[in-house]
């Protein structure tokens, strides 16, 4: 045995690559994602004074984009809707939406999903991270627990 | 030949652990450094006594998969 270290994740990446951990997230949580996301968050807008609604920051975040504002993810559970967007100091944010939902529910799942997002962001990252540094994956498996446990041989002649 | 391996947890929350093994002293920093930069800061480490003993005189460029024999 030589070391153990254990990293805090950060998402510091573009748009493109959040869109595609939240769509993986998505799938994995049976959420359904919304194609047209601009409508959507007006429409919940609209009707925000009658929805409970928590907005929740996610940590250790930067999105780097030229883009101004437009960047967001709708994702629906039910009568919950979760809209992942880019703050206006580029940080990722997450606000949850539903009626008969209290705020604890509402702050529980927003917080499920945005794990599941920054896994399946840092998983994308390190897979291809790893491959493009020629390091050889020899196994990846899923415990019951939902961490990704991934073994590499690095062997050097 | 060396063979390092290296067992990587990415948690639910989407904290990683990682383990290696087979390496000593400066290619464990090496290694550390590379993980930092694909993931994000280290919160803790812990040491073990391998880590300790003196390198083989072989250094890893993981960057460019290369070793140098001294």
């Amino acid at each position: 045995m030589s070391v153990i270290f254990f990293l805090a994740p950060a998402i510091i990446t573009g748009w493109p690559a959040i869109t595609a951990a939240a769509a993986a997230a998505a799938t994995t949580m049976g959420l359904n994602m919304a194609k047209e996301a601009q409508e959507i968050a007006s429409e919940l807008n609209q009707k925000a004074d009658r929805k409970t609604k928590v907005d929740l920051e996610v940590g250790n975040s930067e999105v780097l984009s030229e883009n101004v504002g437009s960047e967001q993810i709708v994702l629906r559970k039910g009568a919950m809707t979760l809209r992942v967007y880019r703050d206006e100091r580029n940080q990722l944010r997450c606000c949850v939406e539903g009626e008969n939902h209290t705020k604890a529910e509402l702050e529980e799942f927003g917080h499920q999903v945005i794990d599941k997002i920054t896994q399946t962001y840092i998983y994308n990252r390190v897979v291809t991270e790893l491959k493009a540094r020629g390091l050889e994956i020899q196994t990846e498996e899923v415990t019951a627990d939902q961490s990704v446990h991934i073994h590499v041989r690095n062997t050097l002649e | 030949m060396q063979q390092h391996h290296i067992d990587i947890e990415i948690r639910p929350d989407g904290e990683v652990k990682v383990h290696i093994e087979g390496a000593k002293g400066k290619q464990c920093i090496k290694y550390q450094e590379l993980f930092k930069q694909i993931v994000g800061e280290v919160k803790e480490e812990q040491l073990t006594h391998e880590y300790y003993e003196p390198d083989p005189r072989v250094m890893v460029d993981i960057e460019n998969q290369q070793h140098i024999h001294h």
